[in-house]
């Protein structure tokens, strides 16, 4: 048995004739080679953040979706710039304000053009003599409307321009008891479907779409529509200079008479008073809590039953003088590499989940900033996870190997 | 104390001592409870010596270890290793001294499950700042010196025990320590393993003058020591050159 003496020569020194030196990169990393030799032990883990993440991405995808076709009417239209009452705290919620505004928007030597929107509530009855309550959005449908959205094309802007003539979301089609061709009534007036349209739906009702003409047709209240308006849009000679225009007009509002806005501005405007106003943003935050609460303690109780696994290898490691810290780098680098992976498993299943709603035509959006924060969230799962694991390894004592 | 301690061997040709302990004491526990694990130890241990302590259960052999190698702090007084006052030195420092200077083979293999023997070797390379080319060039030549070359790329599971506790040595000397701390190396494994296990230790004594120190219950180290400390209820009560003890060759 001379095993022992097949190497002469003193250890840590290079061998004179090297044999075949295994190839190895020379670093050794605790944390990924635990993660992929160990990865069933780790999957609990990753599943878990995985989960936080696709709770907390696919509840702001749905929120953002579904008041996303609140203001889609401000999206697709080709305005610059949006002027509602100083007060409006939300698109569809406007408040009327005198006529003569469009007079002073008008005189600025930037402003192309100049056009206004109405919009009206009614009652819909439907020929099977259903009642819902609509919206009715009224565009302006001369040949340059700012306020037509960009997706209705020649066909329906002409059709629009018969007074009673309305456009209605082919989802809606079922709940107003319609289809195309058919005529109904708004608020006791003749209207006929004329055509659809798509992902401009309500949150509660529905969207009805027709002229400026074909709203003040079914105003209840005779006579006040002609010196009041909902929305001015407006049309610039140039879009560059869209800041400071806005400025300038919005310096012309004595006290809140009005608000000037860039589209995306209305509508994100739109979409927090929603969020916040509906209770669904408190709904969402209680179930992101929850999501939260979830992922980290799965994950740090994951963390530490390997931690405690490896405690008297991470042990031998501190008596041979790594010191704690090298050793908490260790379980902060796993958790980062649980969070990225448990990321990615997010995103995948957060694509599958968008192709499902898109065919289940359910309002589902993903905007960047909802994927940036998941990410984030999503990483905080796991690092916060990490350092909760890491009590046990304070309390590695070597001299317990001792034993 | 005695002075025995101090001086535990007529050789004149010794080199000073590697490890020099003055009034050690170590109690666990409070009141009722207390227990005197360590009573007032003087001990001097020599580098270029395999010295073995050897006594019964709760004697305080392991303790004695614990404190001489810097990872248990004793209740009063002084260690001495390397010219280096081991118990003024703060957790840190502790720390730093022994990633230069301490090898620890223990009962337990304590191996990491995921890394290969070629990577239990070079963790505590890397982690001492070497890396790269020479990291793996030296753990792989303290691999072949245990006589592991061929199973580097194993990992725990791939190996035997005997096998496993090469790799915890070969891990222990890689850095080519000053010295090296075994608790109960070879109880185990079984004969054979444990020879080897022991006839490594005592290389690292001869062949590059490290200072190891064992402790241990198992009699079939005592023909490999070249000296032999008895310890009981604290205290050591016997100090010199192992019995019978070999010089020069291993009998296996």
């Amino acid at each position: 048995m001379t095993i022992a003496l097949r190497q002469p020569g003193p250890t840590g020194t290079t061998l004179p004739v090297a044999p075949k030196v295994p190839p190895h990169p020379g670093t050794v990393s605790l944390a990924r080679s635990s993660l992929l030799y160990e990865w069933k032990r780790y999957l609990a883990a990753v599943l878990a953040v995985a989960f936080s993440g696709l709770l907390v991405i696919v509840q702001v995808g749905l929120l953002v979706g579904m008041f996303a076709t609140a203001t889609q009417v401000v999206d697709r239209a080709r305005a610059d710039l949006w002027v509602v009452e100083g007060k409006t705290l939300s698109f569809d919620l406007a408040r009327d304000m005198p006529a003569r505004i469009e007079m002073r928007l008008r005189a600025h030597p930037a402003v192309a053009t100049v056009q206004s929107m109405a919009i009206t509530g009614g009652d819909w009855r439907g020929p099977g003599g259903g009642k819902v309550l609509v919206l009715v959005t009224g565009f302006d449908v001369t040949d340059g409307s700012l306020s037509l959205p960009r997706d209705f094309d020649e066909a329906k802007r002409l059709a629009l321009r018969e007074v009673g003539a309305v456009i209605v979301d082919e989802i809606d089609l079922a709940k107003l008891g319609v289809g195309v061709g058919d005529i109904a009534e708004i608020n006791g007036r003749r209207v006929r479907v004329v055509g659809t349209t798509s992902g401009m739906r309500a949150i509660g009702g529905a969207n009805v779409f027709a002229s400026k003409a074909t709203v003040a047709s079914l105003s209840t209240s005779p006579g006040s529509g002609a010196e009041t308006q909902s929305y001015f849009l407006i049309k610039l000679q140039s879009p560059d200079a869209v800041d400071a225009v806005q400025e300038q007009l919005q310096a012309l509002s004595s006290g809140d008479e009005f608000k000037v806005l860039k589209p995306d501005e209305l509508s994100v405007m739109t979409q927090l008073y929603w969020l916040i106003e509906s209770g669904a943003g408190a709904g969402f935050g209680f179930s992101a809590l929850l999501g939260l609460i979830v992922g980290i303690a799965i994950t740090s109780q994951t963390l530490r039953g390997a931690i405690l696994t490896s405690l008297r290898e991470y042990a031998t490691l501190r008596a041979l003088g790594v010191p704690v810290r090298a050793l908490r780098r260790v379980v902060m680098e796993q958790s980062l590499w649980v969070g990225l992976a448990g990321l990615l498993v997010t995103a995948v299943t957060t694509w599958v989940v968008a192709a499902l709603a898109a065919a289940a035509t359910v309002a589902i959006a993903f905007p960047w900033w909802s994927m940036v924060g998941t990410a984030a969230f999503t990483l905080a799962v796991a690092l916060v996870s990490g350092l909760f694991s890491l009590r046990p390894l304070y309390r590695t004592e070597p001299a317990e190997l001792l034993r | 104390m005695t002075m025995h301690a101090l001086v535990p061997s007529p050789d004149a040709t010794r080199a000073t001592p590697a490890v020099t302990a003055r009034g050690v004491d170590k109690s666990f526990g409070a009141g009722a409870a207390r227990n005197h694990v360590l009573k007032a130890i003087d001990i001097a241990i020599h580098p270029g010596e395999l010295t073995l302590i050897m006594g019964p259960s709760g004697c305080g052999k392991s303790t004695l270890l614990a404190v001489l190698s810097g990872l248990l702090r004793p209740d009063a007084g002084s260690v001495e290793v390397l010219g280096t006052a081991l118990w003024d030195l703060d957790d840190d420092g502790l720390d730093a001294f022994r990633l230069a200077h301490c090898g620890f083979v223990f009962q337990g293999f304590n191996l990491f499950g995921a890394l290969t023997a070629l990577e239990q070797v070079m963790l505590p390379l890397n982690y001492a700042g070497v890396t790269g080319r020479a990291a793996v060039e030296q753990a792989y030549a303290a691999l072949c010196d245990v006589g592991l070359g061929p199973q580097a790329g194993l990992r725990p599971s791939e190996l035997s025990g005997g096998q496993k506790q090469r790799v915890a040595v070969a891990r222990a000397f890689v850095k080519d320590p000053a010295l090296v701390f075994a608790d109960e190396p070879t109880s185990a494994l079984d004969k054979e393993n444990g020879q080897v296990v022991v006839g490594l230790l005592h290389r690292a004594a001869r062949e590059r003058g490290a200072t190891v120190l064992c402790v241990t219950h198992d009699p079939r180290l005592v023909a490999h020591a070249d000296r032999l400390l008895r310890m009981e209820d604290g205290r050591i009560t016997a100090d010199g050159p192992a019995p019978a003890a070999p010089s020069g060759h291993s009998p296996y």
